[in-house]
């Protein structure tokens, strides 16, 4: 055993704030949560618990994957995964690989995945590394810190329900990205994927760390706050704490819907201050915050809309007229804000023009 | 008188037609002296105040860039170094977020979206959009000789005037009589009640419209006739522009109009020619005044109506707008007039003998027809004679001749507007209206302007009239005004000398008895 014994045990107790913390790293996108917490209360209803271990505390020759479910979620909700998919998966990487899995990462730590992550360990009884990939959702699987670093995600295995078993070799990054987005039609609009196997080093060196940790903190913050009375400043500290930066506490009044041509378009009035206004461009995810024409907050920062009074994450693509936001700023990792991460996941990444030179 | 260059007068050329200005637009009037294409990585250390942005925001078809969100902090950067109008390019049809519309509302910087598809991409609108600015002498240049070839091909006909205005200059275009009446084109927006009363140009802008006026040279002063252009679009360099085509077309209109009154002129003349030959030549027609009475349209069977149409005062002239507005109030009612004596007849004709309704019914159109006339601003008062049915040529002449004295007796006691018809006019009446006549009263002014000019005037005309009054008797003269019998005497005797008359000849009494009471009569 080249994993040292757990530092956290997550047990069925964390998954409410899991939940919570992976919608607000999954920055508008990434899936509900809430089914998948719904489903780690179940599975360690009994007193069963996954460990979480500190990348560090892997042994530099572990074999180490990540996994995720990729594909529509909405789907992936209607017809819930059984386990089977991503143990099948990780089993035929493993005999594709010639190689025994040590523990398991999050490829994305944020959004639906981020609780997937911890089934999986619970499902193949193995550990779960406190660290993925993303440290908070992105669109494609090459959007990952493991890319920048050179480390290739192929072999990427997907597996469906149906015991369906796919296998990509691909050149890069991308083209397994691109090759994977292909095959899901025909493997039932998603599928169990685990890919980005490396050792136990690179995982150290290279991985975002702490995201299920940031996600459980965050998680807590804003339980915290709810306890704290009724939304408000006084209820703003604890999200503050978890390093949460309030842009802008609007009602929405205009969406317009995101098209083939561009992002959706939201325009926020302040409910302070009506002169004031902000703007905010979405896809899977929210992607940039201008305020009267200044950058308020741009991808790669985590930007996240909490529902003012309940403060529960409101998704991208469930923003409506009328309803009033709170428009939170956290900050990514550190890797995707300078070369060569910054070049995977800015806004160019996503099909829009960047704003440095009008900053 | 060039104007200062605001971005409503790019909105007005030909390269923005078709953009909106979604929001901003209380910064329109600034002055723009630059415009500048901005493109990603600019650098806005030379970024000059005045200047207008043009940013193409449009996606390329090979590599799918959205830009759109660029737009507000353009905006922002652009306002905050003094800059005056963002032009935002392929856009297409969608309005803007609301975010951009507030942003500026509040920055005051007016953003105008227009859809590249239909017009130039960026570095034409651009290039078009510098022209202007830098040189808006050499866009004026180019609108003038385009509209000179189009105005010459409209030769002056109002409608099509217009029409070429409306097309050069994106306006509402119409021609106006003084008092606001639109003779053609589009009625203006601006209520244009103030039309200089002087015949210049004008461009202005008011009521967030610029407009121009210009007077038609020779309708008469103040300008009978206005060409007018408006645009909800332009500044007072449009305006400018407008003006200079506008000139440009009065001047084909007044040529046009000139023509006209020649030719209607010689029409006039041709017409009255043919009238008193016809009247003199009485029944039966000669077959040679027949035929051209036939071409003329004249009716000469049947039961006629005569009507006739002169000014109070001599010698009767109609400026050319208000003859076009009384011609088209009656043309309703009466066939056309004919010029004729000191003043203008026609009539009507019917196959049997009007019966008195229809013959009312004729007198309370010309009455309502005066009325609305006389509603008209700046025309000169007219009065209407009408004569009682009578059939056959000769006694069509008697009724030009009856009519034109109910005209007189209109003229001389009802004043603006009014009609007399002849019917139960008695003899008296006639005369008083021949001597009630202003032509008349001159004369009579003229007599016994020495008396009047003479040491209490006024009361050797008031003793010479009731001595005449009283059948030359001083002691009922003195009765009537309370004097001494002597007294009259000796009045009369220095009217005489006044006047250098003798009221013992009868014709040198009769007169100066005609020309006190034409004097009294007014």
């Amino acid at each position: 055993m080249s994993v040292s014994p757990a530092h956290a045990l997550l047990n069925a107790g964390h998954a409410a704030d899991l939940a919570l913390g992976a919608a607000v790293l999954g920055s508008g996108g990434g899936g509900d949560t809430r089914t998948g917490a719904a489903a780690i209360a179940a599975a360690l209803g009994a007193g069963d618990s996954v460990p979480l271990v500190p990348a560090a505390a892997v042994g530099p020759d572990a074999w180490v994957a990540g996994v995720m479910a990729v594909g529509a979620t909405s789907v992936m909700l209607e017809r819930l995964p059984s386990g089977d998919e991503f143990t099948a998966a990780v089993r035929a990487l493993q005999r594709h690989a010639g190689v025994r899995l040590d523990a398991v990462l999050g490829m994305e730590g944020a959004g639906a995945n981020a609780l997937l992550s911890v089934l999986c360990a619970h499902w193949l009884n193995l550990p779960l590394i406190d660290a993925d990939g993303m440290g908070r959702a992105f669109p494609r699987i090459e959007q990952t810190i493991f890319t920048a670093a050179g480390i290739r995600a192929a072999p990427l295995v997907l597996a469906n329900s149906t015991a369906d078993i796919m296998i990509i070799e691909a050149g890069s990054n991308a083209s397994v990205e691109r090759l994977a987005r292909a095959a899901l039609p025909a493997l039932g609009g998603w599928a169990a994927a685990t890919g980005y196997l490396m050792r136990g080093r690179d995982c150290a060196a290279h991985a975002i760390t702490g995201t299920f940790s940031r996600a459980l903190a965050i998680g807590a913050a804003i339980r915290r706050a709810r306890l704290g009375g009724p939304a408000g400043p006084a209820g703003e500290g604890p999200i503050r704490e978890a390093g949460g930066h309030l842009v802008f506490e609007g009602v929405v009044i205009e969406v317009w819907q995101r098209t083939s041509l561009g992002p959706g378009t939201v325009t926020l009035e302040h409910r302070g201050n009506r002169r004031r206004a902000l703007r905010v461009e979405l896809a899977d995810e929210l992607l940039l915050a201008i305020e009267d024409g200044a950058v308020a907050a741009a991808v790669p920062d985590i930007i996240c809309a909490l529902d003012s009074r309940r403060l529960t994450p409101v998704g991208a693509d469930s923003i409506t007229t009328g309803q009033e936001l709170d428009i939170w700023r956290f900050a990514a990792p550190d890797a995707w804000y300078r070369p060569p991460g910054a070049g995977l996941v800015g806004l160019p990444a996503f099909g829009l023009a960047p704003v440095d030179w009008l900053a | 008188m060039r104007s200062a260059l605001s971005a409503r007068d790019l909105l007005a050329s030909e390269a923005l037609r078709d953009g909106q200005v979604v929001g901003g637009g209380a910064g329109l009037d600034a002055t723009v002296t630059s415009v500048k294409l901005i493109t990603e990585g600019y650098d806005w250390g030379d970024f000059a105040p005045g200047t207008g942005v043009v940013f193409d925001a449009g996606s390329e078809r090979d590599s799918p860039t959205y830009r759109q969100h660029l737009v507000e902090l353009i905006a922002r950067r652009m306002s905050a170094r003094g800059g005056r109008v963002l032009i935002v390019t392929g856009v297409g049809p969608e309005r803007a977020p609301a975010s951009t519309v507030r942003l500026a509302d509040r920055l005051g910087l007016p953003v105008v979206f227009t859809a590249r598809a239909s017009g130039p991409s960026g570095p034409e609108l651009t290039a078009g959009l510098l022209a202007i600015v830098h040189t808006p002498g050499i866009a004026i240049a180019q609108a003038v000789g385009t509209a000179a070839r189009g105005l010459r091909s409209a030769g002056g006909a109002l409608d099509r005037t217009l029409a070429v205005l409306e097309s050069m200059l994106h306006a509402r275009c119409a021609a106006m009589l003084p008092d606001g009446t639109v003779a053609a084109g589009q009625p203006p927006v601006v209520a244009h009640k103030h039309l200089p009363r002087h015949p210049v140009t004008v461009a202005e802008r008011a009521d967030d419209i610029a407009f121009a006026v210009s007077p038609v040279p020779g309708s008469g002063n103040p300008a009978a006739l206005w060409l007018v252009a408006e645009s909800s679009r332009g500044g007072l360099v449009w305006a400018d522009t407008a003006a200079t085509l506008l000139d440009m077309a009065s001047g084909y209109v007044a040529a046009r109009n000139a023509a006209d009154e020649l030719a209607a002129e010689r029409d006039a003349r041709y017409l009255s020619g043919l009238l008193t030959e016809l009247f003199e030549a009485g029944d039966p027609v000669p077959g040679h005044i027949a035929e051209r009475t036939v071409k003329a349209g004249w009716v000469l069977d049947g039961w006629h109506t005569a009507v006739y149409l002169t000014m109070p005062g001599a010698p009767p002239s109609l400026p050319l707008a208000a003859w076009a507005r009384l011609t088209d109030i009656l043309s309703g009612v009466l066939p056309p007039l004919i010029e004729y004596g000191d003043g203008w007849v026609t009539w009507t004709t019917s196959a049997l003998r009007p019966s008195t309704a229809a013959h009312q019914a004729l007198i309370t159109g010309l009455r309502r027809a005066m009325e609305s006339y006389r509603q008209t601003s700046g025309v000169p008062a007219v009065v209407l004679g009408v004569s009682d049915p009578a059939s056959g040529v000769v006694r069509l002449a008697a009724s030009v001749t009856q009519a034109r004295q109910a005209a007189t007796v209109a003229a001389a006691t009802g004043g603006d507007g009014a009609v007399q018809p002849a019917e139960g006019l008695s003899l008296l009446r006639l005369l008083l209206g021949g001597y009630g006549s202003a032509a008349f009263r001159d004369d009579a002014t003229q007599l016994l302007r020495p008396l009047l000019e003479a040491d209490g005037g006024e009361q050797l005309l008031e003793t010479l009239e009731a001595y005449l009054d009283s059948g030359r008797s001083p002691s009922e003269t003195a009765a009537r005004l309370g004097l001494h019998r002597n007294t009259v005497a000796q009045r009369i005797r220095r009217a005489e000398r006044e006047l250098s008359v003798s009221l013992d000849d009868p014709d040198q009494r009769f007169a100066v008895h005609l020309a006190s009471r034409a004097l009294r009569l007014t």
